[in-house]
């Protein structure tokens, strides 16, 4: 008899879309995957440097040795050990990454909901204000201010800041339109009819009705930003040395990748792992957020 | 019951010369043509006519809810306060706690991501900073219980998807009569229900505001429906109201054709070999009337001056309003009909 026990199915249970979300996620086996194996590289990147036996800009006797017992990654041409500065790397660039993440999505969020929620003009100004980030050559006018920054010392942190300064205008095209339909739906007028003010029903009715695409454009900024910051050393900008990115590593051991490949291939291989993994996490968000798939009406 | 001087408001609600209109295509739409309308605290006002004729607009119109862009104008005055003449913030602090609303389809009305027991709290907390969350948490779960629902302290925590329509329109009543308003307005709020319990929430409602001095506004086309829970009716056509006055004045002295007909279409399972007979013609909007009685073209009772001259709603008897120019043909006519 299947038919009362769908009628009176889980009547008790409590579960809010956020945590059926979480289950549909951890059943994701390639976000599950996904989310381990970057908990992994970051907590690598953060405790490994503790325990590697050369700083990260130490420069060792050893030139141009190839992946030993002694340096698991190899050194490059100056001495320095791969394996730490790898390491370093990574711990930089995830850093750059969240920073970016988290910035550019709050500006996004916050530009998505004002204009979705008013409408009207200002809506238009702030989507004009958005076409207008959207269509700047991002690369060209980092690179001026990246040039700078580089000579006051290359602070990462500056670096992020001015990277998520470009990216917030994907999140906020999503937001809007999310806010756009949302706004029409019953509840917000029914809040409007309890006089919540309008602060109230966008912090907590429209926002928490968003999460699902607010994260998964997050993590898709997450791997922009990576990829923007290695472009950005690539170009020989950015983070100052003798700090390091998985970008600048790249970049260096591009111009040695016949003669020491592993120069080339490690920081290149661990920065590819990153941004699969990113991408699993951010597809494993989409389908647990996937209204369509939450069973019964939302 | 009855008494006179019915029509004076002492708090409730009194709207004067509401005019709703709509934008369009960038034209404009009139939805309601000045609107008077008296509801006394702990009475019910039925407002009923068929689709269209400004039911909504009109309820919606004196809260100030209507979409940026439409044109509203008169007064609602609420507790010595023009809600019509406020600022939108400050409407919004009278929204909830002077007048409130309960809306047609409660599947809709509830945020899915928040329980049920944060949703009757919030309605609390936005017009009581003081209240801490778990006094807000306490009280919600009165209101529900209140509002009948079983194992209310329970259920506090539920989402709105775990309830049923019928006990998610007792949750939107809790939350509407949380602040104990002066007036509530309540529009079609048991047709998206289920029949089987239509009544017990209208009921609920009725009963409700009665015991808390709080005057319903009944938005509805079921005249069924009026006789049963109404104190007074008003009769909507064509965005104006053509008749008001008591239930018994309504139902056994009416005097507008509109009204008549409205009575002869209603189904009744307690006359044997009763056939209901719809109204002539198609109902109609505000939109596009001109001069005349915006009902004369369907009307039996039309003479010449109803297709040039406009009725105004005119008191027959005190306390009865109607607004038709051969009214007391029409209640001649019907007194001896009933004799
Ligand atoms: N947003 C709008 N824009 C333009 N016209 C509108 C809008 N909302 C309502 N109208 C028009 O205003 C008139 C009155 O509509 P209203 O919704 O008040 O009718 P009602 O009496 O509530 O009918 P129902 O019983 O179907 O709910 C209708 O002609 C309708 O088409
Ligand atoms: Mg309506």
């Amino acid at each position: 008899m299947p038919e009362p026990l769908l009628l009176t199915g889980a009547p008790r249970q409590s579960r809010s879309q956020l945590r059926l979300a979480m289950r549909r996620f951890v059943r994701h086996r390639a976000a599950m995957a996904g989310t381990v194996v970057l908990v992994l590289v970051f907590g690598a990147s953060l405790i490994g440097p503790h325990f590697t036996p050369y700083g990260f800009a130490e420069l060792t006797e050893d030139y141009s040795q190839p992946p030993s017992a002694e340096h698991w990654m190899g050194t490059d041409a100056i001495g320095h050990d791969l394996l730490s500065q790898v390491l370093r790397a990574s711990q930089k660039s995830i850093q750059i990454a969240l920073v970016v993440a988290a910035l550019s999505t709050f500006i996004g969020v916050l530009i998505g909901t004002v204009a979705g929620y008013y409408r009207g003009w200002v809506d238009t100004l702030l989507s004009r204000m958005t076409d207008l980030v959207l269509v700047v050559p991002v690369l060209a006018v980092l690179l001026a201010a990246a040039n700078s920054i580089s000579q006051r010392g290359g602070n990462w942190f500056l670096v992020a800041i001015l990277i998520a300064l470009f990216l917030w205008p994907t999140v906020a095209l999503v937001v809007r339109s999310t806010v756009l339909s949302l706004r029409e739906q019953d509840f917000v007028q029914a809040q409007v009819a309890i006089g919540a003010s309008d602060v109230r029903i966008i912090v907590k009715h429209l926002i928490p009705n968003a999460v699902g695409p607010i994260a998964v454009s997050a993590t898709l900024l997450v791997v922009t930003a990576i990829l923007l910051e290695s472009s950005l050393a690539f170009l020989g900008f950015g983070i100052a040395p003798p700090d390091t990115s998985l970008g600048k590593l790249v970049a260096v051991g591009q111009t040695a990748s016949s003669s020491r490949p592993w120069l080339f291939y490690f920081p290149g291989v661990v920065l590819l792992v990153i941004c699969l993994c990113v991408n699993f996490v951010g597809d494993g968000l989409r389908d647990a957020f996937d209204t369509r798939r939450s069973g019964g009406r939302a | 019951m009855m008494g006179p001087g019915i029509t004076r408001t002492t708090d409730g609600l009194r709207v004067r010369d509401l005019t709703v209109t709509f934008r369009a295509d960038g034209r404009d739409v009139p939805a309601v043509r000045g609107l008077d309308l008296d509801v006394r605290p702990g009475k019910v006002l039925a407002l009923v006519g068929e689709s269209g004729s400004g039911k909504s607009a009109s309820v919606l119109g004196m809260l100030g809810l209507l979409p940026p862009g439409t044109r509203t104008t008169g007064t609602a005055m609420v507790n010595g306060v023009d809600l019509l003449s406020l600022s939108s913030a400050k409407l919004r602090r009278r929204l909830g706690k002077d007048v409130a609303i309960v809306f047609q389809d409660p599947m809709t009305s509830l945020n899915p991501v928040h329980t049920v027991g944060q949703q009757v709290a919030e309605a609390l907390l936005v017009h009581d900073q003081g209240l801490s969350s778990r006094q807000a948490r306490a009280r919600a779960g009165e209101l529900l219980a209140r509002v009948g629902i079983p194992a209310a302290v329970r259920r506090l925590d539920d989402y709105p998807h775990q309830f049923s329509g019928g006990m998610r329109q007792r949750v939107m009543i809790a939350i509407a009569l949380a602040n104990s308003p002066s007036v509530l307005v309540a529009d079609e709020p048991t047709t998206a229900l289920d029949v089987t319990v239509q009544a017990q929430i209208l009921e609920l409602l009725t009963d409700l505001c009665r015991e808390q001095q709080t005057g319903l506004v009944l938005v509805t086309h079921d005249l069924g429906v009026v006789a049963g829970v109404a104190d007074d009716v008003a009769v909507m056509y064509a965005g104006r109201i053509v008749e008001r006055g008591t239930v018994d004045e309504l139902f056994y002295r009416n005097s507008h054709p509109y009204t008549q007909g409205l009575l002869a279409a209603v189904p009744r399972i307690d006359l044997a070999d009763y056939e209901p007979e719809p109204i002539p013609g198609t109902s109609r909007s505000a939109a596009g009337v001109d001069v005349g009685c915006s009902f004369a073209p369907r009307c039996s009772w039309a003479a010449e001056t109803c297709l040039t001259d406009d009725p105004p709603l005119q008191d027959l008897r005190p306390g009865h309003g109607v607004a038709c120019l051969r009214a007391e043909t029409v209640a001649a006519a019907q007194e001896r009909k009933s004799r």
